[in-house]
């Protein structure tokens, strides 16, 4: 718990800072995430590599990974038509944006030329959270449902960002799993939403 | 994105060959500080993009709703499936 307030902390200070324009010409012109999560991914590599059970990590690929990228689709797409019910945007549309899996940037540009400003904006912040709010409870998620949730939580974002978490909290067992999850479903990100933007534009629900 | 997994392997060739350096195992004492970096730098990144944080107020409350239905279903999904990777070690419960 401990642990989570401090991610969290140090994610509200950078916000603050960020909003309120108190942070260093270099850090707004360049992507200063990028190089940080590439120290990140650098030294979950390191730590992997030291492991005497490298090889057996390797071998456990198993072709029923592709479980998890198929339930994680499934969960997101029921849950976001479930959306469509409370919200003021249509099936299709609230599919499309859950089709993101947290790939945001990619999304997010999609959807705005396709649907608008509006979907557009909101594909990008349900994104953004989502790749957040996975981070931010992925102590707990690993605690109850179990480790493959951090994965299944975090979508295409399993393979990059979330990995480091879903190594620290799961164990190095499930790094395989989750690079395939993240692989398979951001390939599938444009795909969904080359499906799902026509039919929402057709106003069909 | 798929630079991060390249980097990510060459540290596991990086840390395969330095096994025997006991240097490398504390390295390891990186990766909290490394993940608050991230997050620092990933909000700095949120808190200074006027698209999202203008979008923030009016649009905000649907996103969310969006996000945790989403991440819900894959919750109950994961759950579902977790027992069809039983041979594997990830149907196991930790």
């Amino acid at each position: 718990m401990g642990e989570t307030l401090l991610i969290f902390c140090c994610f509200a200070v950078g916000i603050l800072l960020g909003r309120f324009d108190m942070l260093p010409q270099f850090l707004l012109e360049h992507d200063p995430a990028l190089p940080a999560l590439w120290l990140l991914m650098g030294l979950t590599g390191i730590m992997l590599g030291r492991d005497k059970n490298l090889g057996r990590l390797l071998r456990n690929l198993d072709p029923r990974f592709i479980l998890l990228p198929i339930g994680t689709t499934i969960g997101t797409f029921a849950g976001c038509a479930l959306g469509s019910i409370f919200l003021t945007y249509g099936l299709f549309e609230c599919l499309a944006i859950g089709s993101g899996f947290a790939y945001y940037s990619l999304s997010s540009i999609f959807i705005t030329r396709e649907l608008g400003a509006e979907p557009g904006a909101v594909a990008l912040l349900a994104n953004v959270f989502r790749e957040i709010l996975t981070i931010l409870c992925c102590g707990l998620l690993a605690k109850l449902p179990g480790p493959l949730a951090i994965i299944s939580c975090g979508g295409a974002a399993s393979m990059d960002t979330i990995l480091p978490m879903v190594a620290r909290h799961g164990g190095k067992d499930f790094i395989m799993i989750s690079i395939v999850h993240g692989v398979i479903l951001d390939f599938s990100v444009p795909f969904w939403i080359a499906i799902f933007c026509p039919l929402a534009q057709a106003r069909l629900f | 994105m798929y630079i991060a997994i390249c980097v990510m392997l060459c540290g596991i060739i990086i840390g395969h060959l330095t096994t025997r350096i006991h240097f490398f195992q504390h390295l390891g004492k990186l990766v909290l500080p490394a993940i608050l970096l991230l997050l620092f730098l990933l909000g700095t990144g949120i808190g200074a993009n006027e698209k999202i944080m203008g979008a923030l107020p009016s649009i905000g409350g649907a996103a969310f709703v969006l996000t945790i239905l989403g991440m819900a279903g894959s919750i109950i999904c994961t759950l579902i499936i977790a027992p069809l990777l039983k041979n594997t070690r990830y149907g196991k419960d930790r």
